[in-house]
């Protein structure tokens, strides 16, 4: 028997409502498992094990024995998975927001905003894991996309809000490009936010997923239609024009990729960036630091994050040059005003920035 | 769209085993059973808490809401460390030597 109307939408409000609890549930016990846990745990190997030089196997079998090693390893795998599955997760959220959303994603826009291709063949690393534990992945179906942007905006270590706006800064310090070219675009928030600093600049997002350039082509502003635009398309292989971009930039792409992906990237990069123009990936390395590298290396298998590592494989000043590009710069990159302090206080991506010059002669 | 699987690894499964943390895997499903039930009691906090301000809105009664009031963000933050300290295995008195 169907409820009524009146009791249904009651009952859906409550459902969102008690979604909305156990997701701020989740919150707190993410940013208590980043600074208190991660305390305990920089505490219990200083005072247990101490710091060996470099990262090695008997560090690493003597800090998993740790109990609240354990603990802090179970918690980063186990409060992401709440977050995402489950009835009260966000991907059960978004479903129950389908009418909603997809009545967002039914608006009319103006022509030449998004570019969708059907026929793209979307690479196997892409779709056989699903990346962060979000079940499905971001290209799953047309919802996807909004899942992906509940979790980020939900908080964590990549919901930082003035995440893009520094990187755009930090960008802008060296360099003020007219013709953008912005790599793995998700939700379109590292694009538009170019496109805020630099009113006078053109910028496409490019993104394998679908539901991603169509949600980012959907949350672009109306006084930015014109000179911002969505493709659905293969960072590898964009089919767009040589020398066609003064900026190619991407935010959190290349340790989503296998190795031979990032050379291909870096190739196209070398392609379709101007002479004088550059690249700027904002991305993570492994840290130096035992323990930190430690952590960061199981949250590849804690985050199915299966090519977390592989970028760090290559010697990006030897690909870049090869794609012509004369000079390469990696920088730390704070997200926010105490993000490098040392010891640190929470537990945080190791964010670089990577800048590459492109010859004037290539 | 259609997936290139020329480009996959060799047999790569699409579900892999359980990740465990722990000794015993059933510690780590106790420890997920732990953390489901006490989601569900923080949601029941706020759905309790929601009814006391409602029912205090009616009757006037402004005892009958939690004094002074914290916001949602601030008591989920007091719930979770209430819940989570002891695993940290940190002793809060002075031992026996």
């Amino acid at each position: 028997m169907n409820a009524p109307a009146s009791t249904l939408s009651s009952r859906t409000r409550l459902a969102e409502q008690e979604r909305e609890a156990y997701q701020r549930f989740l919150g707190a016990a993410r940013a208590y498992w980043a600074t208190r846990m991660f305390a305990g745990v920089q505490r219990q190997v200083e005072s247990e094990i101490g710091a060996p030089d470099t990262l090695n196997d008997d560090f690493r079998s003597r800090v998993e024995a740790l109990p609240t090693y354990q603990v802090f390893a179970w918690f980063e795998r186990h409060l992401q998975r709440m977050r995402y599955s489950g009835h009260r997760g966000l991907a059960a959220g978004v479903e129950a927001r389908r009418a909603e959303l997809s009545n967002v994603l039914s608006r009319p826009l103006p022509e030449g905003l998004l570019t969708l291709n059907t026929e793209l063949r979307l690479p196997s690393y892409f779709v056989d894991c699903d990346i962060h534990q979000q079940p499905g992945g971001v290209a799953a179906h047309d919802l996807s996309a909004f899942i992906y942007r509940d979790a980020v905006q939900s908080g964590g270590v990549v919901g930082v809000a003035s995440l893009h706006d520094r990187h755009v800064q930090r960008v802008l310090e060296r360099f003020r490009p007219t013709r953008i070219l912005d790599m793995g675009c998700g939700f379109g928030r590292s694009t538009l936010a170019f496109a805020k600093a630099l009113p006078e600049a053109r910028v496409c997002g490019v993104d394998l997923s679908a539901s991603c350039v169509r949600v980012a082509a959907h949350e672009t502003p109306e006084a930015m239609w014109g000179r911002v635009n969505f493709l659905q398309a293969d960072a590898t292989r964009t089919g767009l024009p040589d020398c066609s971009v003064d900026l190619l930039t991407s935010t959190m792409l290349l340790h989503e990729m296998p190795e031979y992906a990032v050379r291909q990237l870096i190739a196209e990069a070398g392609r379709l960036v101007r002479p004088g123009g550059m690249v700027a990936h904002l991305d993570f390395l492994p840290p130096e630091e035992p323990l930190l590298r430690m952590i960061y290396e199981g949250h590849a298998a804690r985050n199915n994050e299966p090519y977390l590592l592989e970028h760090s494989r290559i010697n990006l000043q030897e690909a870049y040059a090869a794609a012509g590009f004369n000079s390469v710069e990696i920088s730390d990159f704070a997200e926010t005003d105490d993000a490098l302090q040392l010891p640190p206080a929470r537990w945080r991506l190791p964010w670089k920035l990577i800048l590459a010059v492109k010859s004037e002669d290539a | 769209m259609s997936s290139d699987a020329s480009q996959s690894p060799p047999d790569h499964p699409h579900f892999l085993p359980e990740q465990r943390f722990f000794d015993d895997p059933i510690t780590d499903r106790l420890l997920a059973f732990s953390m489901t039930l006490a989601s569900e009691v923080y949601v029941l906090r706020e759905r309790l808490s929601r009814l006391e301000q409602h029912v205090a809105t009616l009757t006037g009664d402004a005892t009958l809401v939690e004094a002074p009031p914290v916001s949602q963000s601030e008591d989920a933050v007091k719930f979770v460390g209430h819940l989570l300290e002891p695993l940290l295995g940190e002793q809060q008195s002075r031992g026996y030597p």
